[in-house]
């Protein structure tokens, strides 16, 4: 049993179904509908080389509905019952959620049952899965910004599931076939590997009820934990001077992104990561922080300049875009004002304004037990305690003046390992090299390489 | 009316509608409702003519109901083989879509719309904009506290009706496409 917090956060209680698997559970009386989750512990990471691809693919097949109903016919069943099923795969795991009101929760159920056990894996449905998820693939090659996050994540931390986002390249979305996605989804939905979750205005021995009849009948398989997963570890830059230069390249293109990325050793939701957001907040945050204060307000650069801690990768990031001759300017002024913030003295009004843009934000975001639930859900999901992050607001408080500046010194001086650029070759390649970036350390890479 | 825009749209969007009184001359819930029958239900009328009864469009979602006066309306991307007089006939049928539904059907779009209410009632935020909204459009919280509580308007399918029996029609069909499309 989890203990409530001071706003809204709800007792998420944790036990286990008559099978073994664990069971999430909390009460919210605010939404009309119950939430059921099922998290099957497989995700991308389970898959063959090569097979990342059926992630999106299934995706798109499971809005199909299961054999045997038309879509039509699953999309009217489901709307008469004012239910909704989804399904989304991740490197971790695979999430089915299924939404209804307390009246049509176990015909709901039973629909996702039926789903899992009969999904429309044809070859005619599979063409057009196929046409929709390179026709997204497409789009996302053409977003610079989209391109530089997920080369933060797959070029810098190869292979691991949490750098997944189980995007796959278009040649694996056009030659995954029919027998080989109907085993990925057999691998995808060990009955054996799931965990479930409920929150919403029903009684919780209901709900275990309703899904022991519906969801668990299908298998008697008992639940098997999936070995750990190891952290990320950061691919360490090889240039002499600590910072390799990735570039994205996008000819033509008419604006430039500029990323970049320094390791940091921090585990989310302790004194220390609680440290780095306050600093981040002030370094990065928002219309406020120092780096849009800087690149845009004085100095004109670009429309906006962000930086941030990630929480799922051990790593800091500093973000920006520009055109033209400015992008020359943003590549080697963004880092300097990352130097000077850390050399500077903070003062107390700045970093109360800080927490507290921390603490409204968390609060806000918490303020339903139905936020609890989920945070609960997310910190499973990830491998961390389900309980730290209630613990935050006072982490934050806790933090002081000395303490910032000590950690902003000593955890984030430093040089970017990496260097991210999203834009044409032609024109960032002569500007890279008179920021003194040298040729050797830069890696040119296509939008269908990572 | 047919209207070409001055851009061409490479994925061939379309925004269309049916012009109405302000809102504040009609009944709050019969205006939401109906519009929400017609384009913003997850399994709208649009939706079910244009992408889920057959294929003929992608990305069928309503427009700007929240912002906008006067028009109750929605946008789709045509599939390449579609053309602009099939849409129209498409959407003038609307009309008789809604009178064919049945008491089961209507009573689903109706709980479907509470629920949503209810849901983006559920945080301050979604609050203050929803009751931002009630005030603005329809002139009180009334229909805030109906909608949060699920309370139909008496005679409400009537009044939908009535609605819809009016302003639904063809010649009262406005459609927007990008320049150059047919």
């Amino acid at each position: 049993m989890f203990g409530s917090g001071a706003w809204g956060a709800a007792s998420v209680q944790q036990s286990k179904l008559s099978n073994g698997s664990p069971f999430l559970a909390a009460v919210d009386s605010g939404p009309p509908r119950q939430i059921v989750t099922v998290v099957y512990e497989t995700g991308c990471k389970e898959l063959p080389r090569g097979h990342v691809a059926a992630a999106s693919l299934l995706e798109y097949l499971m809005l199909e509905g299961p054999v045997g109903k038309s879509n039509a016919e699953y999309r009217r069943e489901l709307f008469l019952l004012n239910a909704s099923i989804s399904m989304s795969v991740a490197g971790r795991g695979v999430l089915l959620v299924v939404t209804a009101p307390p009246s049509t929760l176990k015909a709901a159920l039973q629909i996702s049952s039926e789903l899992v056990q009969k999904p429309k894996l044809v070859e005619d449905q599979l063409q057009i899965a196929q046409q929709r998820s390179i026709s997204r693939r497409r789009a996302q090659q053409q977003d610079m910004r989209f391109l530089t996050d997920l080369a933060a994540q797959r070029y810098l931390y190869p292979g691991h599931p949490d750098a997944y986002s189980c995007i796959s390249k278009i040649s694996d979305i056009q030659g995954l076939g029919l027998e080989a996605l109907k085993s990925d989804w057999a691998v995808l939905t060990q009955p054996s590997r799931r965990a479930f979750g409920t929150v919403g205005p029903m009684p919780i021995a209901a709900v275990r009820t309703l899904i022991e009849a519906t969801l668990l009948k299908d298998s008697k398989a008992r639940y098997e934990a999936g070995a750990a997963l190891e952290p990320a570890t950061f691919r360490k830059p090889s240039s002499p001077s600590g910072t390799d230069v990735v570039l994205l390249e996008q000819p033509e293109a008419q604006d430039n992104q500029v990323l970049y990325i320094w390791p940091h050793a921090l585990k989310a939701d302790t004194a220390d990561f609680a440290t780095a957001e306050i600093a981040f907040t002030l370094l990065g945050g928002g219309f406020t922080g120092r780096l849009q204060q800087e690149l845009r307000e004085k100095r004109g650069l670009t429309y906006g300049a962000f930086a941030d801690i990630d929480d799922e990768l051990p790593q800091y990031i500093g973000a920006s875009f520009a055109g033209g001759e400015k992008v020359a300017r943003l590549i080697q002024e963004l880092p300097q004002v990352y130097a000077a913030f850390v050399a500077e003295q903070q003062t107390d009004e700045r970093i109360g304004i800080a927490k507290e843009a921390l603490v409204t934000s968390f609060r806000e975001s918490t303020e339903l037990p139905l936020d609890s639930f989920l945070m609960a859900l997310d910190a499973r999901f990830y491998g961390r305690d389900p309980n730290a992050w209630r613990g935050r607001a006072e982490r934050w408080a806790a933090v002081t003046k000395s303490g910032l500046e000590q950690f902003i010194r000593a955890r984030m001086n430093s040089k970017p390992s990496y260097l991210i650029v999203a834009g044409d070759s032609k024109v960032l390649l002569p500007v890279l090299e008179q920021a003194g970036y040298a040729k050797e350390s830069i890696k040119t890479l296509s939008a269908d390489e990572l | 009316m047919l209207a070409e825009g001055k851009l061409a749209s490479p994925a061939r969007s379309t925004i269309f509608g049916f012009r109405v009184p302000l809102y504040s001359e009609l009944d709050p819930q019969a205006v939401q409702l109906a519009n929400w029958i017609l384009f913003q239900s997850s399994y709208s009328l649009a939706r079910r003519r244009l992408s889920i009864d057959q294929t003929l469009a992608v990305g069928v979602n309503d427009f700007n109901f929240d912002y906008d006066n006067g028009m109750l309306k929605g946008t789709a991307n045509l599939l390449p083989s579609v053309t602009l007089p099939k849409l129209q006939t498409e959407l003038a049928q609307l009309g008789g879509d809604f009178a064919r539904l049945s008491e089961e059907e209507y009573d689903a779009y109706l709980k479907q719309l509470f629920i949503s209410a209810q849901d983006d009632g559920l945080r301050n935020e979604g609050l203050v904009a929803f009751a931002a909204q009630s005030w603005g459009k329809f002139g009180g919280l009334q229909y805030l506290q109906d909608m949060l509580s699920g309370k139909a308007a008496a005679d409400l399918r009537n009044k939908t009706k009535a609605l819809v029996d009016e302003y639904v029609k063809a010649d009262n069909l406005v459609l927007v496409h990008g320049k150059g499309d047919k």
